[in-house]
């Protein structure tokens, strides 16, 4: 490796320091990093911090679950598009390729309207990913092919279609001044409502399906190679492909079931990720998901304090992602290192 | 050890390209398959890698049917150096080689200091050594054939299936 490898993670690290120092400290309740550092001492050594009480509640209850959420859901999706653009040799792929956010989104929606609970509709919309995923796989995986992945990406593309006509049917039957506020809400994506249950039920996949993506790392890299090398070197292409769709699914679902739809997240950080360390998984894995983590705490901070109202997240991802993937691609050409 | 194709037929789902094939290589033998282009050279090996279902008969690998061999297993023995391609992502000249070794470690191991050793000694036996922290993306079309030959003997196999193995090398490497 030309490029050294301890400054690339030094550099994400540094980005995920800098993003949870921005989020505990700015908003409409600023906080010192004095008072930051002192009630984190205090809270670690089980004394009482020596803040008012309301800084302390703004950092611990207020901000804390909301940060913590953020880093996850950040890491989750970089993680997931990482497997994602390796696994089906494309950087332009993104975690939703085989349906996954538009599985959720479904799953959400239809929660929202039968006026389900808050839990209730995470649910929905975990398990709507994880069945869009998986009749994906099925239907693609039935259909007998020389080239499986394209079958698969046609048919995440045509099941994602099918899923989104099935939001817009229930837009459309769902009460315009209750529920489909809370829709639009849900599908533009946000943190504002992450509090500390929301932490468990996240964290658990999103450390399941990263700790197998890890394990897998040097497979990982083999089946980035077109298919029949990477059997012909001796990989199980079929059932490892299973495990990495399955294991990236499992993040992307329980990411996008805490915070709604966060589109270019899991696009744009594997590219970064991939600048800094190359594009061996062994480094490029974790790389990303402390990246994901930093660069979603900076645009939650932004969502939060930009503006005199909270702006959607997907939106501002969208706005930061776009440019900067245009850029992506006229200053790297065909080398996607 | 002895690689066999009996009475073969092969082909796709669709089309049958060959019948009626007979091949027998012992280990250390060479042999050159020779043909117009679409001729189903290439069909052949992959029949004989078993990335392609013979259509009728059986390839034997030693002394039981290719198809009892697990992918793994399979690979420790037949290595496949296919037609040069760029690549998507710009992995190391020496990543390349090391997926090589891929065989010989287990689902979630990575490659080990044995593994280093064997593909950096490979490397210098091809006299690219020099090139090994350069990206695979980034080096000329005749090189990357020489790091993909590279891949295959750090498989450490019995036979090395090529195809099209001297289309991108200039004269002066044909030679050696």
């Amino acid at each position: 490796m030309t490029r050294s490898v301890l400054p690339g993670l030094a550099i994400a690290t540094g980005v995920l320091i800098a993003g949870l120092l921005l989020a505990f400290t700015i908003g409409r309740y600023p906080v010192s990093l004095a008072e930051l550092g002192n009630v984190l001492l205090a809270k670690l050594s089980g004394q009482r911090p020596d803040v008012p009480a309301a800084v302390e509640s703004v950092i611990l209850q207020v901000r804390g679950p909301r940060v913590l959420a953020a880093a996850l859901v950040g890491a989750a999706l970089a993680v997931a598009g990482t497997a994602f653009q390796g696994l089906f040799r494309n950087p332009l792929v993104s975690p939703d390729i085989l349906g996954a956010s538009s599985g959720a989104a479904l799953g959400a929606v239809i929660g929202i309207f039968l006026s389900l609970g808050v839990l209730a509709i995470q649910a929905f919309a975990f398990l709507g990913g994880l069945l869009a995923v998986g009749a994906v796989y099925a239907i693609g995986s039935a259909v007998r092919s020389r080239d499986p992945i394209l079958v698969l990406v046609l048919t995440g593309v045509v099941v994602g279609a099918l899923l989104g006509a099935g939001v817009g049917l229930v837009k459309y039957l769902a009460d315009p001044y209750n529920q489909l506020p809370a829709m639009t809400f849900w599908l533009l994506g946000s943190l504002s409502a992450a509090n500390v249950s929301d932490l468990l039920p996240l964290f658990g996949p999103v450390a399941i399906g990263t700790a197998v993506l890890i394990a897998l790392r040097w497979r990982m890299n083999v089946m980035s190679l077109p298919e029949e090398e990477a059997r012909a070197l001796g990989v199980a292409t079929g059932p490892l492909r299973i495990a990495i769709v399955a294991a990236a699914t499992l993040t992307t679902s329980a990411s996008v079931a805490t915070a709604g739809i966060i589109g270019w997240v899991g696009l744009v950080v594997p590219h970064l990720a991939r600048s800094l360390v190359g594009p061996d998984f062994a480094r490029l894995l974790p790389t990303a998901a402390i990246l994901g983590g930093g660069y979603l705490l900076v645009i939650d901070t932004l969502a939060r304090t930009a503006a005199q109202v909270e702006i959607p997240l997907g939106i501002l991802t969208a706005v930061v992602g776009t440019p900067f993937f245009i850029w992506l691609l006229a200053s790297m050409q065909r080398n996607w290192s | 050890m002895n690689i066999e194709g009996h009475d073969l037929a092969i082909g796709y789902p669709d089309h049958t390209v060959g019948s009626g094939l007979d091949i027998a290589l012992a280990t250390g033998e060479v042999l050159a398959l020779l043909g117009p282009n679409g001729g189903g050279k290439t069909t052949l090996l992959k029949t004989l890698l078993g990335l392609l279902k013979p259509k009728s008969g059986e390839v034997r690998l030693g002394d039981k049917p290719l198809v009892d061999y697990s992918i793994r297993d399979r690979a420790r023995v037949i290595a496949y150096v296919p037609q040069v391609h760029i690549g998507t992502f710009a992995f190391t000249v020496e990543t390349v080689v090391l997926m090589g070794r891929t065989a010989h470690g287990t689902l979630f191991s990575r490659p080990s200091a044995r593994d280093r050793a064997v593909a950096l000694a490979v490397l210098e036996r091809f006299g690219i050594a020099a090139l090994a922290d350069r990206p695979y993306t980034m080096i000329s079309g005749g090189e990357r054939q020489l790091v993909l030959l590279a891949r295959a003997l750090a498989q450490e196999p019995q036979f090395v299936v090529l195809d099209e193995p001297t289309a991108s090398l200039d004269f002066g490497i044909r030679e050696r």
